[in-house]
């Protein structure tokens, strides 16, 4: 781990530290400002939502939550570590998983999990791999070769993958977007109970409503690289005015803030909301 | 750097070769092929040449050669696989750094390049009764130099894969080759065109064909070339991991990493 990328914590502070802390990061790509003055944090145990329409930032900001993007400016941290300084020390104690990611064909899953319980250093690989299989119940599949699981599983398999090291910090991209609504429902029951359990935090986007009503502690809404609006979803139905999140969704993605819900959405996240909510979907 | 990321390469690059027979048959396959056709040459050439030693320096040449090709291909085809199974990300979004991925390529594919090369030695012995020993002193600071420039070359061709996506596969299949002409592989470097001789001798395998060519023709160990190969491997070497480094960080500002088969 790089000197001075650490935060000078004791350890009996570290649990008052953050797990996701972004502050006045903005990210360019050419002339196009992806990520504009975004800043958020997400404290230990909590379950977030990054919503927002496509093009809205959502992907970019994992990504460099992930260190796979850097940001033209800013500062992310995670767990403490300062990601840009030492990316490797920052990720040891996450994972990620996300629906655009493919399961490598030519690896039995067996294989899969034991080549990332070295990369995350996990004491006893087959420990980890047997409970992670048994969790997910996956135990018939260990053997099989990627190519051979039908979409659905290679996610599960995936999702394995992202729990094999008992992450503190989860990163999922869609994590059920392949699968079937009755999968779906069991995945989100799954992490759910295990960010309960294990006081994991999740940082999860997602296009499915319902599912981020139900897993959800906080919801973050972003547009146009900035925080539109930031509270839990009982919160953001009232203020809104709406039945369920899928239609504070439609109202914050349409640009249908009037005067009194922008003014209401200010107040949630203390950050002026955008009026072009629809992004840049390029 | 963590010994267990590294680990971590070396078993997916071994656990990928053992679920792909055309990985394991591609160790020997191309350099089989390459020493037969060499091997019947030079049996030809034999009664009509009287140059020194000519079947062992032509035959030492394809088995030394081939150890400088291999190894930047099999550097390369480590990055490119990754990237053909769309399954990058993954490393990349893991606590495995840029080095540990590029150690644990280079200690695979210096067992599958040591493999291959004993194997071919054996063949070459077998069925063309050259001894690859008969290089004597030559052979290992040869080896450990074309190695050197394999790993080179093969860096390059990661950082150009890493900047520019699969469109840059084609470099693992030609640099080598494109370089082989000027390197002097087969015949000497005074035999190229004056205006060819300094590229050849700015390439460090030329150095160890000559130092080569004279230990099988006279005896000589031509330390100097030898230790000349050697420094400009230092040379490529930390050009190849400094373009490496400065390809990685342009394709994480440009935000290219996470795009599948960019």
């Amino acid at each position: 781990m790089d000197r001075g990328a650490q935060i000078d914590v004791t350890e009996h502070d570290a649990a008052s530290v953050p797990a996701i802390r972004v502050v006045d990061v903005v990210k360019d790509f050419g002339a196009r400002r992806v990520i504009d003055h975004l800043s958020f944090t997400v404290p230990r145990g909590e379950v977030c939502a990054l919503l927002g329409p496509n093009g809205a930032g959502k992907t970019t900001t994992i990504h460099m939550l992930l260190g796979l993007t850097l940001p033209t400016s800013g500062t992310i941290e995670i767990l403490g570590t300062d990601v840009v300084a030492d990316r490797s020390g920052a990720l040891a104690r996450t994972n990620f998983t996300a629906s655009y990611v493919s399961l490598p064909w030519r690896l039995k899953v067996r294989e899969l999990l034991r080549i990332f319980c070295e990369l995350y250093e996990v004491p006893d690989p087959d420990a980890a791999i047997a409970e992670v299989a048994s969790l997910l119940g996956i135990e018939r599949f260990l053997d099989r070769l990627g190519q051979s699981l039908s979409t659905g599983q290679q996610t599960i398999v995936l999702l394995a993958k992202a729990l094999v090291n008992r992450p503190e910090l989860l990163f999922l991209d869609e994590p059920t977007a392949s699968l079937d609504p009755e999968r779906a429902v069991t995945v989100r029951t799954l992490l759910r109970r295990i960010a309960d359990e294990r006081k994991m935090t999740i940082l999860i986007t997602s296009h499915n409503m319902i599912e981020v009503e139900r897993i959800a502690d906080r919801i973050l809404f972003i547009a146009n690289g900035r925080v539109a609006a930031d509270s839990t979803a009982a919160e953001l139905r009232e203020r809104f005015g709406a039945d369920d999140l899928e239609e504070v969704y439609l109202k914050v993605a349409a640009g249908a803030l009037d005067e009194s819900s922008a003014e209401a959405a200010l107040e949630l996240s203390g950050t002026a909301p955008t009026t072009d909510l629809m992004g840049d979907d390029s | 750097m963590s010994f267990r990321h590294v680990k971590g390469v070396v078993l997916q690059n071994f656990y990928v070769m053992k679920h792909s027979p055309l990985r394991i048959m591609e160790m020997v396959y191309w350099p089989f092929i390459e020493v037969i056709l060499w091997g019947f040459i030079t049996t030809y050439l034999e009664g009509h040449s009287d140059i020194p030693g000519g079947v062992a320096i032509l035959l030492g040449a394809v088995v030394l050669w081939d150890v400088c090709f291999r190894t930047q291909q099999e550097l390369a085809m480590t990055q490119l696989m990754d990237m053909w199974d769309r399954s990058i990300l993954n490393l990349y979004a893991s606590p495995l750094r840029q080095r540990e991925y590029v150690a644990g390529a280079i200690v695979f594919s210096f067992v599958r390049v040591a493999l291959g090369t004993l194997l071919l030695s054996v063949f070459v012995g077998v069925a063309f009764g050259f001894n690859i020993l008969d290089t004597g002193a030559v052979l290992v600071p040869a080896f450990l130099v074309l190695l050197g420039f394999g790993w080179a070359l093969g860096l390059l061709i990661r950082a150009c894969v890493l900047r520019f996506g699969s469109n840059a596969e084609v470099l693992a299949w030609s640099l080598a080759l494109l370089l082989q002409p000027v390197a002097a592989v087969f015949y000497p470097i005074d035999s190229l065109p004056g205006w060819l001789q300094p590229i050849a001798q700015a390439i460090p395998v030329s150095h160890v064909f000559e130092a080569a060519r004279a230990f099988l023709a006279d005896g000589d160990v031509l330390w100097g070339q030898l230790a000349l190969g050697a420094g400009l491997d230092v040379v490529y070497l930390a050009a190849g991991a400094w373009i490496l480094s400065v390809a990685y960080r342009s394709v994480r500002a440009r935000g290219l990493l996470s795009r599948p088969g960019y």
